[in-house]
């Protein structure tokens, strides 16, 4: 498993859609992330090629035609991809009680 | 419909050789289902192409730094060796251009040895050679050369006989005041046309690109 160098907010919340379940359809980790196939699909493919996911073909027999692509996060995987998607919540809802720009910039008008 | 699947063949052919019949029936179950969870053909064939063209890159990114590290590992001799056969076929291309154009050079009109009514025997060209293949259907039958400095004819050729005989070629040809001066001209007997011009000095010596006779480069 390699390392993924810098996590974008758009990865993690591919990552955030692995780690809820055992294994996801493609598509439908585009429509869970809200972003467009073209950015959730060079994702899975950066993560499929670092070790961290692997894909795999819909075993149903239900569907006539092409198989479905699912991705399932590899359990080594899962310990750090969790530490990234927290990371990635804590940014995206900071404290409420974090002071706001403008009363510092005060504060130093003041100094 | 065959407008997607175009795009998606573009996609998959874009696509690593590795992986292109695992996307390539991946992409065509999603262009199937995607409508399903609402997303469109369109937005599906640009991820395609997105995640073709990542993919691409990032296999070249990968490419180099194994080479990097092949070269940090001493393999350069490798590569060293690989540079060096490049070179050898790049000047082995430039020795065959060098020929080539010597080849070509030796096409121009030469003066034939003299005969006892000719100060010169005559010339030497296309017109009166035979190619390496052996096709003449291309080339004039029957040639006369001459000469505008006098307008006397100087030369001739009958394909048929093998002749270079002037008496043996029949043709009066009419002075015409578009030839060329101080040239040999070639003429085709059949048409009555130029073939070809070449200028002389006034001994009838083919003169070169610089206005220098031929004799004079050949020593």
């Amino acid at each position: 498993m390699e390392n993924l160098g810098r996590v974008t907010p758009a990865t993690a919340l591919v990552l955030e859609a692995l780690l809820a379940a055992e294994s996801v359809w493609g598509l439908q980790i585009v429509k869970d992330v809200g972003k467009k196939p073209g950015t959730v699909y060079p994702i899975l493919d950066r993560l499929e090629s670092a070790g961290w996911v692997q894909g795999e073909w819909d075993s149903s027999e239900e569907r006539k035609g092409p198989r479905r692509r699912y991705y399932r996060l590899l359990a080594e995987a899962r310990p750090l991809a969790q530490t990234y998607v927290a990371a990635h919540q804590a940014k995206v809802s900071p404290p409420q009680s974090r002071p706001s720009p403008a009363i510092l910039q005060g504060e130093w008008f003041g100094a | 419909m065959k407008m997607t699947e175009a795009v998606l063949a573009l996609c998959v052919a874009l696509a690593p050789e590795r992986l292109r019949e695992v996307r390539e029936e991946q992409w065509k179950a999603d262009l199937r289902d995607g409508p399903q969870l609402g997303i469109s053909a369109s937005s599906l064939l640009v991820g395609a192409a997105c995640s073709s063209v990542t993919a691409r890159f990032y296999e070249l990114l990968h490419r180099c730094s194994k080479l990097l590290s092949h070269i940090k590992e001493g393999e350069s001799v490798k590569l060293g060796l690989g540079m060096a056969g490049v070179a050898v076929i790049l000047l082995g291309g430039a020795a065959v251009g060098i020929q080539a154009s010597s080849s070509n050079a030796e096409t121009s009109p030469v003066a034939r040895t003299p005969v006892h009514d000719r100060p010169i025997g005559g010339y030497e060209g296309w017109w009166n050679s035979t190619p390496a293949h052996g096709g003449t259907a291309d080339l004039p039958q029957e040639i006369v050369a001459v000469n505008t400095r006098t307008g006397a004819v100087v030369d001739a050729f009958n394909r048929a006989t093998n002749s270079t005989s002037i008496s043996d070629v029949n043709y009066a040809p009419a002075p015409d005041p578009s030839w060329p001066a101080n040239s040999i001209i070639i003429i085709d007997t059949a048409s009555g046309k130029v073939v070809e011009d070449f200028l002389v000095d006034e001994r009838g010596v083919p003169l070169d690109e610089n206005g220098r006779p031929l004799d004079a480069i050949t020593g």
